[in-house]
């Protein structure tokens, strides 16, 4: 049966090597490098414009930048970029690529919507880049009216801005159909949902909040095209509309958005801390229970983004919903720690950078409740204190989940393994890069600095100097990773089909995975995380087949590497 | 041997714990303190702090005792042991931080609600702040005056010139900062009064604090308004002063906003003409008074022309200087005729003096002189 699904596979002419990924395709996983590709181009984007803005603010003066509005813009473009084309796409990528490789499947529920909704984003790249060819959008990624209604912003890079962000979040909501669509009914038999993957655990919970909240992004959006193209006036005081309701209705969506940058990279950290720590994954239900949590509250949390603009008794009940976020947040870090406790850690460059994220996101997470206290974030609100809060959840965080994800699966998406030492390298350039960047940014903050200035008062230089010399580190420590892609792409050293011995499925095929996946329906692991089990050292060493009743084998064992036996084709 | 571990674990808890109470205590990460608001609201960083640095000292020591303690061996290829999870422990770390943060929003809205004031107070002052691309300023009520010759009019004319680009408050007083924006949405920031509030345009908002100590410190603009954003964070100050020392700033303020209100011919009594009695903008445009007309000729950088039509002698009444030139364009516009505009466009009766008075003229012109 392989051999007829193979036939007809061959029978169409397809482009083959790097061709592939340049055209229409509906395989999830030439969908998900592509995904993983463009946005890993805007990543350099968005880092170019982040280093512009570290060399402005290596001295209090104007140096680099002609004035605040060319300043404006870059930050307003770094921020938009990063999130929009860089996080969120990203991790669709990741989801594409594994989740149906996890559940054993050919393909996701809806192939031809896959592709499509993948295909919004390179238009919705170049519009968002095409304002600098007619006055680039420079009121923040936050867009506040009325500075960025047709008054203040007369310039058209501010509407191109949100047609791009509208076409960015259609693509955002077809794909989290096609994800719960795909999780809720194509778990093969023998995966009950307490048995999937963590990392589709988050992807599930990613989705939902994706189709809750993204339509009010839509809303928002369209309301602010029709104020600046149309003559409405939804948000603009002077003739009835009011600023508020703009930032209210961005929020419902924003605030949504850090966790649908957070939650699957949490995800990915739920698969590579077991299988580099050779461990169960510890509390697996509570992990997986606690991205819904998060993914719950955080719809309901958006109001601390206004603590200093709402009325004062609505600030109360944002603050306590804020606070509870901690509460599955920190299940989840300590449920990690009591993953690595008693493992037999390998410092994998994957592993590095997952515990990059288990070391730097936890301050994120604890400077974030000293934002939701509405006594201190009136102090710390719109202050560096909130730059250095939001780079340690999505650099700290995402960021460093996403090269811990890179350096785990690229095997698989490849078939073969990224150079170790590049890699090691690469994690300590960019875990002192990072933290110099952004630690000193905290006391920036506390002290009073505010965000988005170009210049700065001269008390600020020794702690600004300190961070600009942390981004051109980090500047720096990309190109270890570049090389590392580029040589390890042509003469990396084969992986084989599970060269960490993980027992997801999508171990369990070659590497890459052929056109339709599985040669034959696999069969998953009793237990997605049963290492140092015999159960699950059985289904190791039988490939995927199916593990044998764990009678013969030695407790603990997980004996050698197993390739998979060939396929008789 | 288990009581041994038992104990280690309590050594090393009341440790962090230690540390973080020192950290609680020792630490000024803040700005000095201006305002007893900031009092408050430092306890309350302090007490948050001390709890994030045993929370950090537990989670950052977990993670670096695993990678030295269970790293894998050179040479075993073996599994760790296959523990899933511990529901005491996974409610326990579910539990602890829960009531952590509950202590922690209880604690957080006692201290808002001291500092939000909501209630007017009999001794508190009121000071009007208005935000604007790229300034703050500041307006002040005006005293008690028993002077007969201030009418209810005039009053509200001095009312107009009650302003200030510099914030001054008088020690020990609450004030109560009345918020508004012109166009963008700023944000009306004090650090060392540890004090915040957008000013949204089309609201009025509301912030208090009470200052405690002297001293000068920057009113910053904490929400991104434009071009001039950053400019605008090290434009205007804020001055504690001694009551007896603002009682004597606001006798001055009002002494000078008098004697401009009530000099008829002053230029800021001629700006408001130019605005609100001869409707100026129905032709012309003028930027400092907000005018957008496009019929006649631009008045913006009208003293800089007006000065060289004086030199050519064109146009003058009344004189041979700049003042001429615009005392002539106004009660004789045809005298000298701006080229490319037509005469006879511009009313031809303001020369009498029932249309427009002596004192308004001159107003006018010392206005106009003003625009270079």
């Amino acid at each position: 049966m392989a051999t007829t699904a193979q036939t007809i596979a061959a029978a169409i002419p397809k482009p083959r090597g790097i061709a592939k990924y340049l055209v229409w395709s509906i395989d999830h996983k030439v969908i998900g490098i592509q995904y993983i590709a463009t946005s890993f181009f805007f990543f350099l984007v968005g880092g170019l414009l982040a280093e512009l803005i570290r060399i402005e603010l290596l001295t209090p003066a104007a140096s680099l930048m002609v004035d605040g509005g060319a300043y404006n813009t870059l930050f307003t473009m770094h921020g938009t970029i990063m999130i929009f084309l860089f996080v969120v796409p990203m991790l669709a990528g990741f989801g594409n690529y594994l989740v149906p490789l996890m559940l054993g499947q050919k393909d996701m529920a809806f192939p031809w919507l896959n592709a499509f909704a993948f295909w919004m984003l390179p238009p919705a790249g170049v519009i968002m880049l095409a304002g600098w060819l007619v006055g680039p959008a420079q009121a923040g990624w936050t867009s506040y009216f009325p500075l960025s209604g047709p008054q203040y912003s007369p310039f058209d890079g501010q509407t191109l801005w949100a047609i791009s962000l509208h076409l960015i979040g259609a693509s955002s909501i077809l794909g989290a159909i096609n994800f719960i669509v795909t999780i809720l009914n194509m778990r093969p038999p023998g995966m009950t949902i307490w048995q999937m993957p963590l990392f589709v655990w988050a992807t599930l919970a990613t989705s939902i909040l994706v189709l809750v909240a993204t339509p009010f992004l839509a809303g928002g959006l369209t309301l602010m095209l029709l104020d600046r193209l149309a003559g409405t006036s939804f948000f603009s005081p002077a003739t009835g509309g009011d600023p508020l309701l703009w930032q209210n209705v961005f929020w419902f969506y924003s605030h949504p958005a850090v966790y649908i940058m957070v939650l699957p990279a949490m995800g990915i950290l739920s698969e590579v801390l077991p299988v580099h720590a050779r461990k169960p994954i510890f509390g697996y239900r509570f992990i997986a229970l606690s991205s819904l949590a998060i993914a719950f509250l955080g719809c309901i949390v958006w109001g601390h983004h206004m603590f200093t603009s709402l009325a004062s008794w609505a600030r109360i009940p944002f603050m306590l919903t804020t606070m509870l976020i901690a509460v599955p947040t920190g299940v989840k870090m300590f449920s990690w720690l009591g993953t690595l406790w008693g493992g037999k850690i390998r410092f994998t460059s994957a592993m590095l950078f997952a515990l990059g994220f288990l070391s730097m996101f936890v301050l994120g997470g604890i400077t974030g409740i000293f934002l939701a206290s509405v006594p201190v974030d009136i102090h710390l609100h719109d202050t560096y204190f909130v730059v250095a809060h939001l780079h340690f959840v999505l650099f700290g965080g995402s960021v460093f989940a996403i090269f811990a994800g890179l350096y785990h699966w690229f095997p698989k998406m490849s078939g073969r393994m990224l150079n170790e030492r590049l890699g090691k390298v690469h994690f300590a350039l960019t875990y002192v890069g990072f933290f110099l960047s952004f630690f000193p940014m905290h006391f920036l903050g506390l002290e009073g600095m505010p965000r988005r200035i170009y210049t700065y008062d001269p008390k600020y230089e020794a702690l600004n100097a300190l961070s600009t010399i942390g981004a051109l580190i980090l500047a720096v420590a990309i190109v270890p990773f570049l090389v590392n892609l580029v040589v390890s792409l042509t003469a990396g050293k084969p992986a084989g089909s599970n060269p960490w011995r993980a027992l997801t499925l999508e171990w369990m095929t070659s590497s890459p995975p052929p056109d339709h996946n599985f040669d034959e329906p696999p069969i998953p692991a009793h237990d997605p995380y049963g290492y140092g089990t015999p159960e699950g050292a059985a289904y190791l060493a039988s490939g995927g087949k199916m593990a044998p009743s764990a009678g013969g084998h030695g407790y603990l064992h997980a004996d050698q590497p197993i390739e998979r036996p060939a396929t008789g084709d | 041997m288990k009581l041994n571990r038992f104990a280690i674990y309590i050594v090393v808890g009341a440790a962090f714990i230690a540390i973080g109470i020192l950290v609680g205590l020792s630490a000024r990460l803040l700005p000095v303190a201006a305002s007893a608001e900031a009092a408050a609201v430092d306890s309350l960083f302090n007490f948050m702090l001390a709890i994030a640095v045993v929370v950090f000292l537990i989670v950052e020591g977990g993670i670096i005792y695993s990678i030295i303690r269970f790293r894998r061996r050179p040479g075993d290829e073996t599994d760790g042991a296959p523990i899933h999870g511990n529901t005491a422990l996974e409610i326990t770390w579910t539990a602890v931080p829960a009531v952590i943060v509950f202590v922690l929003s209880i604690y957080s809205y006692q201290v808002y609600m001291t500092i939000r004031n909501p209630e007017p107070k009999d001794n508190e002052v009121r000071i009007g702040v208005i935000g604007q691309q790229f300034a703050w300023k500041f307006t002040y009520e005006m005293p008690e005056d028993d002077d007969p010759k201030v009418t209810p009019e005039l009053r509200e004319r001095i009312k107009q010139y009650m302003v200030d680009s510099t914030l001054y408050v008088p020690l020990n007083r609450p004030v109560r900062a009345i918020i508004e924006s012109q166009d963008v949405i700023h944000s009306f920031y004090i650090p060392e009064f540890r004090v915040k509030q957008d000013a949204t345009p089309g609201r009025i908002s509301e912030a208090y604090f009470t200052p405690v100590k002297k001293g000068e410190w920057w009113v910053v603009c904490a929400e991104l308004c434009g071009v001039g954003h950053a400019a605008m964070s090290q434009l205007n100050k804020v001055v504690v002063l001694e009551q007896s020392e603002f009682d004597q700033y606001i006798a001055t303020l009002y002494a000078k906003a008098k004697a401009t209100a009530s000099d008829p011919r002053s230029p800021e009594v001629g700006k408001q003409l130019v605005i609100n009695k001869y409707a100026c903008g129905a032709c012309h445009v003028l930027d400092d008074a907000g005018l957008v007309g496009n019929i006649g000729p631009s008045l913006n950088g009208i003293a800089t022309r007006a000065a060289g039509h004086a030199e050519r002698g064109e146009g003058l009444v009344g004189g041979t200087d700049a003042a001429a030139y615009i005392r002539g364009s106004i009660v004789n516009p045809n005298l000298y005729v701006v080229p490319g505009y037509a005469a006879g466009i511009m009313p031809q009766n303001y020369g009498n003096p029932n249309v427009m008075s002596e004192d308004d003229l001159e107003a006018i012109v010392n206005y106009l002189l003003t625009i270079r």
